[in-house]
């Protein structure tokens, strides 16, 4: 455990200006090619954003929240409901910020007592209740053909969305680094650790997990608040329980024992979730299977390779690119030590693992 | 607003309801009994309702499909409970319950494959197309139906927790794991007869509820908002509160309509929450931190 968090910290910088720059890159390479590759880039950055402050909840707080898509929806809502009433593009963005920690803060007085599988299915019901709203409140929200959302001027070419996307996100995510390493952050997992323990020393733990809910809440919400300009559309499924599933997905899929996990989690979701719809184009036919008839089935794979990682490796991508560079000799003797463990402390980042 | 009319829409919340009832009462036998919240249990119904075309379909009968679809659903619950439950016993519940969301990606993916993401309508039987009238007041056949069995189930379920020697193994078993496998009963077993009944309850629940609002792929989705509502809002494992809460939303889904038309919805699913604020643990769970 001790051992992925302070790799994580200690190469932190490095990290997040690499994947960045990376993005970055990606994105003005392929431009001249296409706007593919730039949309994609984009659609990464932004959901790293969201995916990362997901873990601050789960992997930090060591609670399940099945509720986040609720932020990040109010959050893309934001957008054109505050547009519709002449507020400008940047103070459009901080209120889905605002309307993110609102929403959390709300949440978090119900969820005050609760904890673990209770915890996960509350977030769960109380995100629906915003989505039937949502649904529902139809000359509000647009109902199911929800609403158009249009950027700026100076933000309308895919190029420049993508730069400013980036900007934004980067900080943010220092933003999010620097208060998870704050002491404050560190009572958080303490109190993951163990609550008994952090209440005794005197902290208010009901506070604290509060205070990283709505933390969480807030940076969801500044991703959708993203989310919605650069679909150019929002409607109430961004509200839906499923989507909350995917960012629960990418952040373990990634690995949640580390600040920067779930970004590779985040990348390998959305190019995976591509390259498989692409197959809709394609004349293969496996086992008698036109794989044309895959492609549109691509939660399938998702589903499988999320149930796999939490079998086999529960600290995710980050796990495996860690049992590589640790060499093939020991990882052989360190899967050997998983299938004989009963407790898992041997298995770093693996956060979930701590408490039973 | 007619007295009538009251009676009909409470009529229709309590067969909607006994749908719920039959899912929701697997549900929370299930994380009784292994303390495991079974994201499965959504797909499970969609794939008794999905079996439940196919045999009636197949067969004519729909009295065949109202009992080979459970039984083909429990036979995957079991399967289910050996790969994704029973692996994972020696890690947090929780880890359980997000294995148990992967399967039920895959699963849900694998109707959409194989059936397509057409909805398909199923014929009512023909002995409950007319409907039962009492007084001046007509309730559907089927309907009618709906609620006796779901009565039946609840009560036969009663008699055998409380009455048979399974029932008493069950309950040993969820009270105190480690007692009863030193008393040699065979936990592993009971754990899996329990999953494959919680399973089986959940596809009766789709097989019933396929004639009034046909089947489609999405159908577990949809449900699985409602079964968790109501066994959380109801106290998780607690059977009582689990009848209660299905009996409220139904109602509130039902007779909100007449009060408040399209926000019937809202006004259910909001009830339930509120529930929250005054029981964190839901209504039978008392105070305890869950």
């Amino acid at each position: 455990m001790k051992k992925g968090r302070s790799f994580a910290s200690s190469h932190a910088c490095i990290a997040v200006l690499a994947i960045a720059w990376c993005a970055f890159a990606l994105g003005l390479a392929f431009e001249l090619g296409g706007d593919y590759a730039v949309s994609l880039a984009t659609e990464i950055v932004i959901l790293s954003l969201w995916a990362v402050s997901y873990n601050l909840v789960y992997g930090y707080l060591g609670e399940i929240s099945f509720g986040h898509a609720a932020f990040f929806g109010v959050g893309a809502f934001a957008v054109p409901l505050l547009a519709q009433r002449g507020w400008p593009f940047g103070l459009a963005l901080a209120g889905g910020f605002i309307f993110g920690a609102l929403f959390a803060a709300a949440m978090s007085v119900i969820l005050r007592r609760t904890r673990g599988v209770y915890y996960a299915v509350l977030t769960f019901v109380l995100a629906q209740v915003v989505y039937v709203v949502a649904i529902k409140w139809t000359d509000f929200t647009g109902g199911d053909n929800g609403l158009p959302v249009s950027r700026p001027a100076f933000l309308d070419a895919p190029g420049r969305y993508a730069l400013f996307t980036l900007a934004i996100v980067t900080l943010a995510l220092a933003a999010l680094h620097r208060a998870i390493h704050s002491p404050a952050g560190h009572v958080i997992q303490a109190i993951r650790q163990n609550e008994r323990r952090a209440t005794q020393i005197g902290y208010n733990t009901n506070v604290y997990r509060a205070l990283t809910f709505i933390i969480s809440g807030a940076f969801s919400g500044i991703a959708g608040a993203l989310y919605s300009p650069f679909i150019r559309f929002v409607s109430p499924d961004v509200l839906f329980w499923t989507f909350s599933g995917q960012v629960i997905i990418m952040a373990i899929m990634g690995g949640s024992g580390a600040f920067y996990g779930p970004l590779a989690g985040v990348a390998l979701f959305v190019v995976l979730r591509d390259a498989i719809s692409s197959w809709s184009a394609s004349g293969t036919v496996i086992a008698g299977i036109p794989v044309a008839r895959l492609g549109e089935h691509w939660p399938l794979f998702m589903g499988l390779l999320f149930f796999l990682i939490i079998v086999f490796e529960p600290a995710g991508l980050v796990g495996i690119f860690g049992r590589m560079r640790r060499g093939w000799v020991t990882a052989a003797a360190h899967a050997g030590a998983v299938r004989g463990r009963r407790s898992a402390k041997s298995n770093p980042g693996s956060n979930l693992e701590e408490r039973r | 607003m007619t007295g009538q009319s009251i009676i009909n829409q409470f009529f229709l919340g309590l067969s909607t309801a006994s749908i719920y009832v039959l899912v929701s009462l697997g549900l929370t036998m299930i994380f009784g009994m292994m303390n495991v919240l079974n994201f499965t249990h959504g797909v499970l119904y969609a794939l008794g309702a999905y079996f439940g075309y196919l045999f009636a379909t197949l067969t004519g009968n729909f009295w065949f499909a109202l009992v080979a679809a459970p039984a083909c659903v429990a036979l995957i619950g079991v399967v289910i409970e050996r790969t994704a439950i029973r692996p994972l016993s020696e890690r947090r519940h929780l880890i359980q319950f997000l294995a148990t969301y992967g399967v039920a990606l895959v699963i849900e993916q694998v109707i959409r494959i194989v059936a397509g993401n057409d909805s398909y309508p199923v014929a009512l039987p023909s002995v409950f197309a007319g409907s039962l009238s009492v007084g001046s007041v007509r309730f559907p056949a089927y309907r009618v139906f709906i609620v006796a069995a779901a009565t039946f189930v609840c009560v036969a379920l009663g008699a055998l927790l409380g009455r048979t020697r399974i029932g008493a193994l069950i309950r040993a078993v969820s009270e105190d794991p480690e007692m009863a496998a030193l008393l040699r009963v065979n936990t592993g077993a009971v754990s899996t007869f329990v999953f494959a009944g919680g399973s089986a309850l959940a596809a009766l629940g789709g097989v019933l509820a396929a004639p009034i609002f046909s089947v489609y792929p999405s159908m577990g989705e949809e449900l699985i908002t409602v079964a968790f509502l109501v066994v959380t809002a109801g106290g998780l494992g607690s059977v009582g509160g689990t009848i209660l809460a299905s009996l409220v939303i139904g109602e509130a889904g039902s007779l909100g309509l007449l009060a408040v038309g399209k926000y019937s919805d809202v006004l259910a699913i909001s009830l339930m929450a509120a529930v929250f604020v005054v029981f964190p643990a839901g209504i039978f769970g008392g105070w305890r931190r869950a």
